[in-house]
């Protein structure tokens, strides 16, 4: 199984640890990984709270650039994985 | 000095702003106290979520925009998942903080509002996201010492800034993205979005 992969700033800066554990039990379920290309940060925790369009436009790029992977050649990227919270957060408005 | 009796400070189109965006179901707070109940930092809070409900319904701006409340609250949405009457508490928070922001108006909270919009500022940096801690550290000691009268020392800040480095919690490099012009594009784009 492969899915789309939103890692956001804190999984690869203060929470590496929760980043590495990600990878290895995906890959140790068989699920592979396939990262954003050129994700930005979402704004999580700070652009929500001066302005709601910031709040809005960031989590939508992301999900922009997923769906350009999933409408690339590769169709079985249909889900995509946001394992941070505060990402999920502003993803899920 | 007596208090200004309830209705003659009432500020019906702040009220309305905020329904606006939190949603009509504001108007349902049968202030159970659940969500302040839930709150893991109502401790530190000098008006506690359900009043700032209340206080948002009485139109009594000066009463919100005064508390540390709004820039306390940490976003993590137990008060809106506990409502028994669905409103969208930590949405309301996000629309006063917005209001408070724009408004300029003096917080007891001030290192958390310097926090976010150095993290805004942050984000619109070619090097992104990764080196975050790293220049938030810096900038954070020039706005502290600027705006307020206590400041970090600067060893304080190198200790903290080697222990992150040295448990690896910040990589060296940062992360690249293209996508960084887009973000400054929408930076510009939301200062036409302002609420008032």
């Amino acid at each position: 199984m492969k899915v789309s992969f939103f890692p956001g700033c804190s999984l690869e800066g203060t929470a590496r640890e929760y980043g590495e554990s990600i990878e290895e039990v995906c890959s140790s379920l068989g699920i592979e990984l396939e990262e954003l290309k050129d994700w930005t940060c979402c704004g999580a925790s700070s652009a929500h709270c001066t302005n709601e369009f910031l709040s809005i436009a960031l989590p939508a790029r992301n999900l922009a650039c997923a769906e350009k992977l999933e409408s690339g050649p590769d169709h079985s990227l249909r889900s995509l994985l946001q394992p941070s919270e505060s990402c999920g957060r502003s993803i899920d408005l | 000095m007596s208090e200004k009796p309830l209705l003659l400070d009432t500020d019906r189109r702040f009220r309305d702003i905020v329904i606006e965006s939190a949603g009509k179901e504001v108007f349902n707070c049968y202030q159970c106290n659940k969500c302040s109940a839930g709150c893991p930092v109502a401790f530190a809070m000098d008006l506690l979520p359900h009043q700032v409900i209340r206080s948002v319904l009485f139109g009594k701006k000066e009463k919100v925009m005064s508390s540390g409340t709004i820039w306390l609250c940490a976003s993590c949405e137990t008060c809106t998942t506990r409502c028994p009457n669905e409103i969208d508490i930590a949405q309301v928070m996000d629309v006063l903080r917005q209001l408070h922001y724009e408004s300029g108006h003096e917080t007891p909270q001030p290192k958390i509002l310097y926090c976010t919009l150095l993290f805004s500022t942050v984000l619109k940096k070619p090097a992104g996201s990764m080196n975050l801690a790293w220049s938030e550290t810096f900038q954070s000691k020039a706005a502290i010492s600027r705006k307020s009268s206590k400041k970090v020392p600067g060893k304080t800040i190198l200790n903290w800034q080697l222990r992150c480095f040295y448990g690896e919690s910040l990589s060296f490099f940062p992360h690249g993205s293209k996508g960084v012009k887009d973000v400054r594009t929408l930076f510009n784009q939301a200062q036409e979005h302002k609420k008032v």
